[in-house]
């Protein structure tokens, strides 16, 4: 096929494609009607095009669409019946099922971007209320502000806690430890710090 | 997005089985030709699409209605397809049999003329050739080429659905012309 160098045969696919504005596609198809090889790449084009979607198309002809509805109703079906029967097995949920995580994340996404008043990325979102999370944690444990406290500070911030008991202490000329339980979450806390 | 297809959206979420069979209805033979077009596997094509109205039934309540039924069914499918050959390659070493030009022979063009046996056997084997060229692009490529084919969707809307930029769209659609074109001109 010989090609002429008027115009990138991108341009003629994208001729084929209706995909020029208005001017160029005018001066493309003048063009075309003059130029024997460049009619003949867009014909190419075309014929590609044409052939496989008759190819799929034909290969499609005789699937039995009232069979294949039927089938995918059967799955639906079955679907909602699963979905009914873990609701009513489970008493008592302790983690929520993942589908219901999601709902609860998408609810907060929705207050969040109603409260906003802004359209915010899913995946944006979802980093935020990651950092909230890490940061609201970094502040509560900062209350004992265990980078530079001793274990005698840290455990007499601690033991003021009722619900927190010391296990053991180390405190040594290198590095110090101390191990704490909390009674009421089962938590073992090990704290440890190198002088 | 037109009226009819709220009254649609608001039965599917009411988990109403009339809605969704008005919807399989409407869409699943679109959702074939796209599934097949993109897998060239037709029993394939059957399961992915019986699990794009899964997923839609599944999670119809999480639809924004920025776009269409349509436009969200389509992305989930073409997403379904590329995770099917993406699992299907790591599971196992398998030579695609492209789907075959078998049917081509008994067809006219539609005109009521026959050709000529010679002409017919050209026809049959240029398809041939066709679609095993088109089972080596790809999928990347082939999923533009499917979309601008079957769906007659612009560059840009291709580019959203996809997750791409419309040069990139451009270059995959020429890319696929000028080797499946040159294919079958050596041929």
């Amino acid at each position: 096929m010989t090609i002429c160098n008027r115009y990138n045969p991108e341009v003629i696919s994208c001729f084929v494609d209706r995909e020029l504005h208005d001017e160029k596609y005018q001066e493309v198809g003048t063009h075309l009607d003059r130029c024997k090889s460049c009619r003949e790449l867009a014909k190419a084009y075309g014929e590609v095009d044409h052939m496989f979607e008759k190819n799929i198309n034909i290969t499609l002809s005789d699937l039995d669409l009232s069979a294949t509805k039927s089938r995918i109703m059967e799955r639906i079906d079955n679907q909602r019946q699963r979905g009914q029967r873990r609701d009513s097995e489970s008493e008592v949920k302790i983690f929520p099922t993942l589908s219901q995580r999601n709902t609860l994340f998408d609810n907060i996404c929705n207050l969040l971007e109603n409260a906003l008043v802004l359209k915010i990325r899913r995946g944006y979102l979802q980093m935020g209320l990651f950092a909230a999370v890490i940061f609201f944690s970094a502040l509560y444990f900062d209350r004992y502000d265990f980078l530079s406290d001793t274990p005698a500070t840290v455990s007499s911030h601690l033991i003021s806690d009722p619900s927190i008991t010391m296990v053991t202490s180390v405190a040594g000329d290198i590095s110090s430890l101390m191990i704490l339980e909390s009674a009421d979450k089962k938590m073992t806390i090990i704290w440890y710090k190198e002088v | 997005m037109k009226p009819d297809e709220k009254e649609l959206i608001q039965g599917l979420r009411q988990r109403d089985n009339e809605a969704f069979e008005l919807l399989v209805g409407i869409y699943q033979k679109r959702l074939m030709a796209i599934a097949c077009g993109i897998t060239l596997d037709r029993e394939e094509s059957l399961e992915i699409v019986q699990d794009v109205f899964l997923n839609v039934h599944q999670n119809i309540d999480t639809f924004r209605e920025e776009s269409g039924l349509m436009t969200w069914m389509r992305r989930i499918t073409v997403n379904l397809c590329l995770n099917w050959k993406r699992r299907l390659s790591r599971r196992v070493q398998w030579h695609h049999q492209p789907i075959e030009a078998e049917e081509v022979l008994s067809c006219t063009d539609g005109d009521g003329t026959a050709d000529t046996p010679e002409s017919q056997y050209m026809a049959y084997e240029s398809e041939q050739i066709l679609m095993e060229k088109i089972a080596q692009l790809p999928e990347k490529v082939r999923t533009v080429l499917v979309l601008k084919v079957f769906e007659k969707m612009a560059y840009e809307e291709i580019a959203q659905t996809l997750g791409i930029n419309s040069g990139t769209v451009k270059s995959r659609l020429y890319y696929a012309r000028k080797f499946l074109a040159l294919s079958m001109v050596s041929s």
